[in-house]
């Protein structure tokens, strides 16, 4: 096959028509912090609900000078990671890297990475559930007019109920958020430990759902208040006692799995370490351990 | 990894690169971007009017026009006027983005050729409150803009206050904008650019105020 007709798709894969939308309703999501825009979510070789959202982010404002990173739970060698990346690199030629600090363009499926993320870069966030209304409101005409009167009582109500049937705040992900004072947002990409991060960021933070066609955002220094009450507030996953068992942090989102049984002496028990891979090599890295060997 | 695109057109590069700083300058209001001019796309003849034969802002009709396609529409301004449906200009962004020009109060992007057709903004749709993205997106060609000068900026994107300059013409004008911002979630977001390219954001989140000038050299 001749190398020309190797050269089959438009830079970064979608035709720059879908780019342009949306380009356009991404410069709507940043002048309304928050605040859910409906566009034009195209069909990409991916199913939607897979990621399709900040994909479509990503392939509308990457250009050929970006360094790209890509994770999935914070890890950059998961199945949903490895086949975005590869989809963006074989029709962007981008340089990628898994360093949080070197990347321009980060794309995340419910992590915000451990290290502080810099002004110069963007965080580009897959979205599966749009509305936090939704729990309390499935109509998404009527869910659109509450947010539209900021008509948010039904919210706190159920807020309130959370606490009544379970004793605390039982809201795992999802957690809500007021975006600079006007409008709730979902959270659901992350969980609550990052949520604070979102608050007065250097870094600007874009959402996109491919699935529900919405696409909002949430500006550096733009404040981020999440729902509590005074006697019952927002709290993390944070533990006490929490440590992982690789690099031995104990500040950093833990996900857990199981290690098997090797002999009938060591039983098979579950083990915690950082969610955020790239974080996790690093530190280890500083700790004398050989990169190769990790 | 084998690659598999085409090397984007010149006016594909023009936009992605337009882009990333008209997004940079729209999430960080005050922060002056720099645009490039697309050349390649020639510019319309200049409009005579009193003040003799005005040109285009390339910079700033070429940041416009890669954000415009068949699936929008457009209007042009200038000496505080609408252009028609029939004038070159208009004809001129037509025949090029494929995009409608369509009656100010149904306009998805403005091009306004100078300070003066600022005041043309009124006239420009702000959203609802279901829809406030409903609204126009405002390109406007200005004499100058500098690092630092009177206009003190506030909100969503700003570390505490960001401040930046523009000449005097312009900033007769500012009360145009902030009209836009008294009713949000509903506005208009506008972008002010100069002879040299020099870009700057202001999203209807923006809290415009006027320093006089020489407290802003005290201070």
């Amino acid at each position: 096959m001749s190398a020309a007709a190797e050269n089959i798709y438009n830079f970064a894969f979608i035709d720059e028509d879908s780019k342009r939308e949306v380009r356009r309703q991404l410069l709507k999501a940043i002048a309304l912090p928050g605040h859910q825009v409906p566009f034009a979510s195209r069909d990409l070789p991916i199913g939607r609900g897979w990621g399709t959202g900040g994909l479509q982010i990503t392939m509308a404002i990457i250009a050929p000078s970006d360094t790209l990173k890509v994770i999935d739970q914070g890890d950059d060698e998961s199945v949903n990671a490895v086949n975005l990346r590869r989809l963006l690199t074989r029709t962007t030629g981008v340089a990628t890297t898994t360093d949080t600090q070197q990347a321009s363009i980060i794309q995340t499926r419910h992590r915000i990475p451990e290290e502080k993320m810099r002004a110069d870069q963007i965080l580009v966030l897959q979205v599966p559930m749009v509305d936090p209304l939704r729990w309390v409101e499935p109509n998404l005409e009527r869910a659109t007019v509450m947010h539209g009167e900021a008509d948010y009582g039904r919210m706190w109500v159920y807020m309130y109920e959370s606490i009544i049937k379970a004793g605390d705040l039982r809201i795992a992900t999802q957690y809500p958020v007021m975006v600079a004072g006007r409008y709730m947002m979902d959270t659901t990409p992350i969980p609550r430990w990052d949520v604070m991060r979102l608050h007065n960021a250097d870094t600007l933070f874009l959402f996109g759902a491919g699935r529900e066609k919405r696409i909002y955002a949430v500006p550096p220094y733009t404040t981020i208040e999440p729902l509590e009450f005074e006697d019952y507030r927002f709290k993390t996953e944070y533990q006490p006692n929490q440590r992982c068992h690789r690099c031995g942090a104990t500040n950093t989102f833990l996900t857990g799995h199981f290690v098997k049984a090797t002999t009938q002496d060591e039983p098979g028990h579950w083990v915690t370490s950082c969610s955020d891979s790239s974080y996790c090599d690093k530190q280890l890295v500083a700790q004398g351990i050989p990169e190769h060997t990790l | 990894m084998n690659t598999a695109f085409r090397t984007p057109s010149a006016f594909d590069a023009f936009c992605t690169e337009t882009y990333r700083i008209m997004l940079n300058c729209l999430a960080r209001p005050g922060t002056i971007g720099q645009l490039t001019q697309p050349t390649f796309l020639g510019a319309p003849a200049p409009i005579t009017n009193a003040h003799g034969a005005v040109p285009a802002n390339m910079y700033a009709l070429g940041a416009c026009m890669s954000l415009i396609d068949q699936e929008t529409n457009f209007v042009l301004g200038c000496d505080n006027a609408w252009l028609l449906q029939g004038h070159e200009a208009t004809s001129w962004v037509h025949v090029r983005t494929n995009a409608r020009r369509v009656a100010p109060q149904d306009a998805q992007f403005a091009y306004l050729w100078d300070v003066a057709s600022l005041a043309l903004i009124p006239q420009l749709p702000r959203g609802s409150l279901t829809f406030p993205e409903r609204s126009t997106t405002v390109f406007c060609a200005v004499p100058e803009i500098s690092e630092s000068g009177s206009w003190r900026l506030r909100g969503p994107g700003i570390d505490g206050s960001a401040s930046f300059g523009t000449d005097e013409k312009t900033m007769r004008q500012v009360g145009f904008i902030q009209q836009t911002r008294t009713q949000f979630p509903l506005g208009v977001d506008v972008f002010l650019i100069d002879q040299a390219g020099k870009c700057v954001g202001l999203p209807r989140t923006t809290r415009i105020e006027l320093i006089a000038a020489h407290s802003v050299r005290g201070g």
